[in-house]
């Protein structure tokens, strides 16, 4: 369940190759499907992954491309107000994305009402007799 | 000690404002600036009010507000609410009221006060609608 699949994989490297800026990235990136996945993740999951595909010696466009995808995916986390630890020296454009992503971010309190239309006044008047008035023109009181 | 100086940059009500999760940009859809309704009562289906917010270094990063709103100065509507910078210098404030009814023509203010003393306030009338008669009858069509 919100695996990253082949395709997730592989859109991610040729965002990566097509990119010539680290803002066409960050662009890119947004919009692929796998940012769909990776923001339902924890930011346990997110750590674990980027620390994982980073370490390895091993590195090609689909590792970095997901690397970049998860640091993408942690850092948009400020915009909920969730700050997660994460090494964004590790990739050449992180430290530029995540200063960007900083920069750009303006947290936003939402709060929605659902106003109660007003009762309507409604006065009910019984008398079980004739109000019988006083000479001061009050009525009399038991 | 130095007072807050947390200020308004932006106020206003619309038929709907928007967030991005992608890009986190704000759309506004329908900025409510005066309008005559064809009758009173007028309802909002949906309202929703926008504050901007902006904050020097040493202001808090939470504090309350009020939010008010009220047609000439009747009150129609008062929640309190928060705003929280989470470390930044600007934050937004959007309240999105649902099925409002405003009794009678007048001018609408929505007002946000926080805590700290700041206020947003925007303000547009609504005007009294005016009776739309039918026209004058004309001469009788000739019959054949």
């Amino acid at each position: 369940m919100n695996q990253l699949s082949i395709p997730d994989f592989r859109e991610c490297a040729m965002v990566l190759a097509l990119a010539n800026t680290p803002l066409s990235l960050l662009r890119g990136i947004i919009r692929a499907t796998a940012m769909q996945k990776l923001r339902q993740w924890d930011s346990v999951r997110l750590l674990r992954s980027y620390d994982y595909l980073t370490a390895r010696s091993e590195r090609n466009e689909y590792s970095i491309g997901s690397a970049y995808a998860i640091l993408v995916a942690s850092l948009l986390r400020l915009r909920e107000g969730e700050r997660i630890a994460i090494d964004a020296s590790r990739l050449l454009w992180g430290n530029t994305l995540r200063d960007h992503l900083e920069r750009s971010t303006i947290p936003t309190n939402r709060l929605d009402l659902h106003v109660p239309t007003k009762q309507p006044d409604i006065k009910v008047q019984t008398s079980s007799g004739p109000i019988i008035l006083g000479s001061d023109g009050r009525p009399f009181q038991r | 000690m130095r007072s807050a100086v947390i200020t308004s940059k932006l106020c206003l009500a619309a038929g709907l404002v928007i967030r991005d999760a992608d890009s986190n940009t704000l759309s506004i859809i329908s900025i409510l600036e005066g309008f005559m309704p064809a009758s009173v009562p007028v309802v909002f289906g949906q309202l929703s009010c926008l504050a901007l917010w902006i904050r020097e270094a040493n202001d808090p990063e939470r504090t309350d507000g009020t939010f008010n709103i009220r047609i000439d100065a009747e009150p129609l509507s008062v929640h309190r609410f928060n705003v929280d910078f989470q470390g930044h210098p600007q934050a937004r404030t959007v309240i999105n009221l649902a099925g409002m009814v405003v009794p009678h023509a007048g001018l609408l203010t929505v007002q946000m006060t926080l805590d700290t003393g700041a206020i947003a306030e925007y303000s547009f009338r609504i005007a009294q609608p005016v009776a739309i008669t039918a026209p004058a009858a004309g001469p009788e069509p000739p019959t054949q």
